[in-house]
C-alpha cells in the first residue's frame, strides 16, 4: 500500500514524533507507515483521515 | 514481555507504565514461587492425603491464569504496531518450538537420540525455547519495522 503521509506530514511542519503523539501511537508506527512496511488499521487509517481532513483513499492507495 | 512503551511518552505514562509492568510480571513472580513451593512441599511429603497433593500440584496454576489475564489486558492495551510484533513473536515462538521438539522426536524414533531429552523436549526446556525464540522474534520484527 503506498500513501502520502509524509507527505502531508511535512506539509503541516510536523515531526513523525508530533504526529504520533496526535494518534496515540508510537513514532516507530508512523515510521513504519511512511516507509509501508506496515499498513495501518481501519481506526487508525480514520484518524489519520480526520486529522488531515481527507478521505483514507486521498492518502493510501493500493501498490497495483 | 510487555514493553509497549514509545520514546514519546511523559514520565507520568511511563511510571504508570512500570507500575503496570511490575504488576503483571509479579503474578509471573507469585506463580513461579508458588510452583517451587507445592513442588518441594509434594515431593517431600509423599505420605500425603492424595486428594492434597493434587490440590496442591494445581494450586499454581491460580496465579498463573491470573497472570494470563493481566497479560492479556495489556496486550489489548499496546498500540498496534506493538501488538502486532509481539504477535509476530508469539508466533515464531511458537512455531520455533513445535520444530525443534517434533525435530528431536523424529530424531529419537530413528536412534539419533538426545540422551538428556529422550521425550523430546520436557517442560522447563519448551519453556526456555519458547523464551528463546520469542526474543529472537521480537527482534526481527522490531528490525523489521524499524
Amino acid at each position: 500500500m503506498k500513501n502520502q503521509l509524509r507527505e502531508l506530514r511535512t506539509l503541516q511542519s510536523w515531526s513523525q514524533n508530533d504526529l504520533a503523539t496526535q494518534l496515540g501511537v508510537s513514532r516507530q508506527t508512523i515510521n513504519a507507515i511512511e516507509t509501508g512496511k506496515y499498513d495501518p488499521s481501519l481506526p487508525l487509517a480514520f484518524k489519520l483521515a480526520g486529522l488531515f481532513e481527507k478521505r483514507i483513499e486521498e492518502i493510501f492507495t493500493p501498490e497495483s | 514481555m510487555n514493553d509497549n512503551i514509545s520514546n514519546n511518552e511523559p514520565a507520568e505514562t511511563r511510571g504508570a507504565h512500570f507500575k503496570k509492568t511490575i504488576k503483571t510480571n509479579g503474578w509471573l513472580f507469585v506463580t513461579t514461587v508458588t510452583f517451587l513451593i507445592t513442588l518441594y512441599s509434594v515431593r517431600e511429603n509423599q505420605g500425603w492425603d492424595s486428594r492434597l497433593r493434587v490440590a496442591l500440584t494445581l494450586l499454581p496454576a491460580l496465579p498463573g491464569l491470573i497472570y494470563l489475564r493481566t497479560l492479556w489486558g495489556t496486550f489489548k492495551e499496546m498500540e498496534e504496531l506493538q501488538r502486532r510484533i509481539q504477535l509476530e513473536a508469539w508466533a515464531f515462538a511458537l512455531g520455533g518450538t513445535v520444530v525443534v521438539s517434533t525435530g528431536m522426536n523424529v530424531l529419537n524414533a530413528n536412534g539419533i537420540g538426545f540422551e538428556d531429552y529422550p521425550h523430546g523436549l520436557e517442560m522447563g526446556a519448551a519453556y526456555i525455547s519458547v523464551f528463546f525464540f520469542w526474543c529472537l522474534g521480537v527482534a526481527q520484527a522490531t528490525a523489521r519495522y524499524q
